[in-house]
């Protein structure tokens, strides 16, 4: 059978075409340009996707994320499209033809999939996100690695601090036009969430006449009648939430390098939390699962917008043998044992008294990376992933 | 046993007097009017209530409220003085007598128990609030009364601004923010966002620790704590957020749950106001606590209880009545109910606004669960929330 595999510069897309050969698949790939394109539905793309999938007598599209475009084709020639969603948000998966009938779309965040069922999307499913743990325990780690990427504690992710950071933007602009009650509602929303675990309030709290001032500076199409999402979550979520990630992760990792060795991987320059030693970002395939098995502790701090989900990075963590520790996200418990196969933190006084354990008890920490490696493994892996969403679609024998 | 009943207009004062005459106690009303009631110690007061109890050989003195006042005097009778406090914002309370010896202060918010008993101060005791049963249930609803009262969701404001709620009576509120804006609308802002975080939760107060020095300084610029309005053990920080915002959040909660409600569901509000404003809400006046509030409680499907955030812990007084009753209750969340009755037994809860309606559309909708949740309530509160029960503690 034909899949025809939707091709951007996605993570993972590499162990995705291996998972579906390994069951039996002729991969067609098909490259797109960068997805911000493909926001909308644009004919020329439709009638030219649809052509091909006829030429190649595909049976199957998939692609990670979502594209309307790609949506329309497939309910044109009657073929399930799955969409693996790795974003969130990610804006084009609210589009309006998710309801398609041909879509099988998966996000990762249960917060999400329960969110769009209830408003009678009945085309979107949760899915956890996998990590090819075999390919990273073949990964060798030489003596050199080890100096380079090792340390107690890594982090490795981002700061918001340059291309995406909205609310610099917003804030800026609203105290240069007067709008000063405005930038003082939504610092306080920042830093009270920052200061705030257990619950998210950021969307809740954005009324209407706050999302207008935001509108202004935040070039955000709103496209609300096209969208099963409002515009207030995308407010929270592009503007808000990282801002208070930014914010949560410097706070963090500013305190840790006080008592510990903090190494932070990043692609954001001009960002020193406290004591920590810089480096710059990691080639994600190869290079930064060094990190993970080099360093005694990995460090997970979600990025707030993602309600419940299991971030991407917590896999890979796992699955290249290495520690966890984690921010508190509800999917966690969907899937593994806290305390067996990751550790999760309830405040910044518990994060540092847990580093603190656990690197004096190394049998414990090396017996709960060994358990997270192992549940990866044998349930977490791309195989059975792929294999799940092919029976979905109805494909599976 | 002799009682001074302290005598003021305080709700349920039907239910204790009634309950207490049926403990066989033996109680006096005396009149005690507003002079005696402040937080400032009225000398001439204290020798009326000493005259009063000599007249009537009184062993001990009762009221709903602390009065500093009625503590010296039964204090140099060498009476105990009980008192059980209903506001959950008596200003009253963090008075710097109420370590009398002979004080017996009956709180019904855990917190505020804990936060006075913390300071080591012994004369406080945990009390929830109590049903008199026994009178709730020899009052009768007839055909045109299911009818009048009968809403789907009902809403009664027990403390009809006396107390530290009430919907849109929030002069101190107003004062501050209109001179933050006068100065520093950034601080107006950031002051509006952080109530508004605060509003989105329930069970946790975020207030203290967000309300940084540096904004701390800025809200008694803008507004200087008055003057003896405020007790030794009342804290300066804690008296801006219980009286001021507290009573704001209140408000404004009352007003959008309710408008919420009413865009859906037939909502009734029972308040002594009734020009407030609530959306499609059916403002249906005045109500007669004693004699009324039982039958509203029956009558209507869904029974609404709005927590007072100053009282950070404890089970309001309209919960404890519509269960009571063998109502059916809804009550946003709060921690002391978790203590003695099961969620979704007993009573339902939500901790948002959507929650609320979803809440509201099931039990409108399902008659049987409402009934058999409304029915276990009524059992638990005659196990162990009697009024007869309460007082038994109170005065043994």
């Amino acid at each position: 059978m034909k899949l025809m595999l939707i091709d951007w510069s996605c993570f993972g897309r590499e162990d995705i075409r291996d998972a579906f050969s390994s069951l039996g698949y002729t991969v067609i790939r098909y490259p797109v340009g960068s997805q911000e394109n493909h926001g909308n539905i644009h004919k020329e793309q439709v009638e030219k996707l649809t052509k091909e999938i006829s030429r190649q007598n595909i049976s199957l599209v998939f692609s990670v994320n979502y594209f309307p475009s790609v949506s329309e084709s497939c309910n044109q020639k009657g073929i399930p499209y799955i969409s693996w969603v790795y974003d969130n948000p990610q804006i084009q998966m609210y589009f309006i033809n998710i309801i398609n009938e041909c879509n099988f779309i998966f996000t990762f965040n249960y917060f999400t999939y329960r969110t769009l069922r209830g408003k009678g999307v009945k085309t979107i499913y949760y899915i956890p996100m996998a990590v090819n743990a075999k390919r990273l325990q073949a990964l060798r780690l030489s003596e050199a690695d080890k100096e380079e990427y090792g340390s107690e504690l890594s982090f490795v992710g981002a700061f918001y601090h340059e291309k995406t950071a909205y609310y610099q933007k917003v804030r800026e602009g609203l105290l240069q036009s007067g709008k000063n009650r405005t930038a003082g509602y939504l610092e306080a929303l920042c830093l009270t969430q920052l200061n705030t675990y257990g619950a998210l309030f950021l969307k809740d709290c954005l009324k209407d006449d706050t999302i207008r001032d935001i509108l202004e500076f935040f070039p955000y199409e709103a496209l609300e009648s096209q969208h099963f999402i409002d515009v207030s979550s995308v407010c929270a979520s592009y503007v808000l939430a990282r801002r208070v990630t930014k914010l949560e992760r410097m706070k963090l990792l500013t305190s840790l390098s006080e008592f510990f060795a903090v190494k932070v991987f990043t692609y954001d320059t001009g960002i020193q939390p406290g004591k920590c030693r810089m480096h710059e970002r990691t080639e994600p395939y190869d290079e930064t699962p060094k990190i993970f098995k080099a360093s005694k502790i990995n460090l997970n701090i979600s990025l707030r917008s993602i309600e419940t989900g299991i971030p991407l990075r917590a896999f890979e963590i796992m699955g290249a043998g290495g520690f966890l520790i984690t921010n508190y996200q509800e999917d966690f418990m969907r899937h593994f044992e806290p305390g067996e196969d990751f550790v999760f933190y309830e405040s910044e006084g518990d994060l540092i008294e847990k580093c603190k354990y656990y690197l004096k008890h190394d049998t414990e920490r090396e017996k709960i990376a060994r358990s997270g490696l192992r549940r990866v493994m044998s349930n977490h892996t791309y195989e059975i992933r792929i294999a799940a969403m092919i029976r979905i679609a109805g494909m599976g024998d | 046993m002799k009682i001074l009943y302290m005598d003021w207009d305080h709700i349920g004062k039907k239910d204790l007097l009634d309950c207490m005459e049926g403990l066989g106690y033996n109680t006096v009303l005396f009149s005690l009017q507003e002079e005696a009631r402040r937080l400032q110690i009225n000398d001439e007061w204290i020798q009326n209530i000493k005259k009063a109890i000599e007249e009537d050989n009184t062993e001990k003195i009762f009221s709903i409220g602390y009065f500093p006042t009625v503590s010296e005097a039964a204090k140099e009778k060498g009476c105990q003085y009980i008192s059980w406090i209903y506001d959950s914002l008596d200003l009253n309370v963090y008075a710097e007598n109420i370590t009398n010896d002979n004080n017996r202060i009956c709180i019904f918010d855990y917190a505020l128990f804990e936060e006075l008993s913390g300071q080591d101060i012994h004369t406080v005791y945990h009390v929830p609030f109590a049903v008199n049963t026994e009178r709730c249930g020899r009052i009768k609803l007839t055909e045109d009364e299911q009818k009048k009262y009968g809403a789907q969701v009902s809403y009664v404001d027990c403390f009809n601004g006396k107390n530290g709620s009430s919907i849109g009576k929030i002069p101190h509120f107003g004062q501050l923010m209109f001179e933050l804006g006068e100065k520093d609308e950034y601080t107006e802002g950031y002051l509006e966002g952080l109530l508004e975080a605060q509003m989105q939760l329930y069970g946790c107060d975020i207030l203290t620790e967000n309300i940084t020095e540096e904004l701390y300084q800025k809200i008694i610029a803008a507004k200087p704590l008055e003057k003896d309005r405020y007790g030794k053990y009342m804290p300066e920080k804690k008296a801006y957020i219980d009286d001021i915002f507290c009573r704001y959040m209140a408000s404004a909660e009352q007003e959008r749950l309710l408008k919420a409600s009413a865009e859906y569901f037939e909502t009734f509000l029972y308040t002594d106001d009734s020009k407030i404003p609530a959306g499609n809400c059916v403002n249906k006046g005045k109500l007669d606590l004693d004699e009324e509030l039982p039958k509203v409680i029956r009558a209507s499907k869904v029974n609404l209880s709005i927590t007072n955030r100053s009282s950070r812990t404890g089970i309001p007084y309209l919960a404890m009545q519509i269960m009571g009753a063998g109502g059916f209750l809804l009550t946003s969340y709060q921690n002391e109910f978790f203590n003695f009755f099961e969620p979704d037994v007993d009573f339902s809860y939500f901790s948002n606004k959507d929650e609320m309606i979803d809440k509201i559309q099931f039990f409108c909708t399902n008659e049987t669960e409402r009934a058999q949740i409304a029915g276990n309530a009524l059992k638990r509160i005659e196990k162990g929330h009697t009024l007869r029960q309460r007082l038994e503690g109170i005065f043994g």
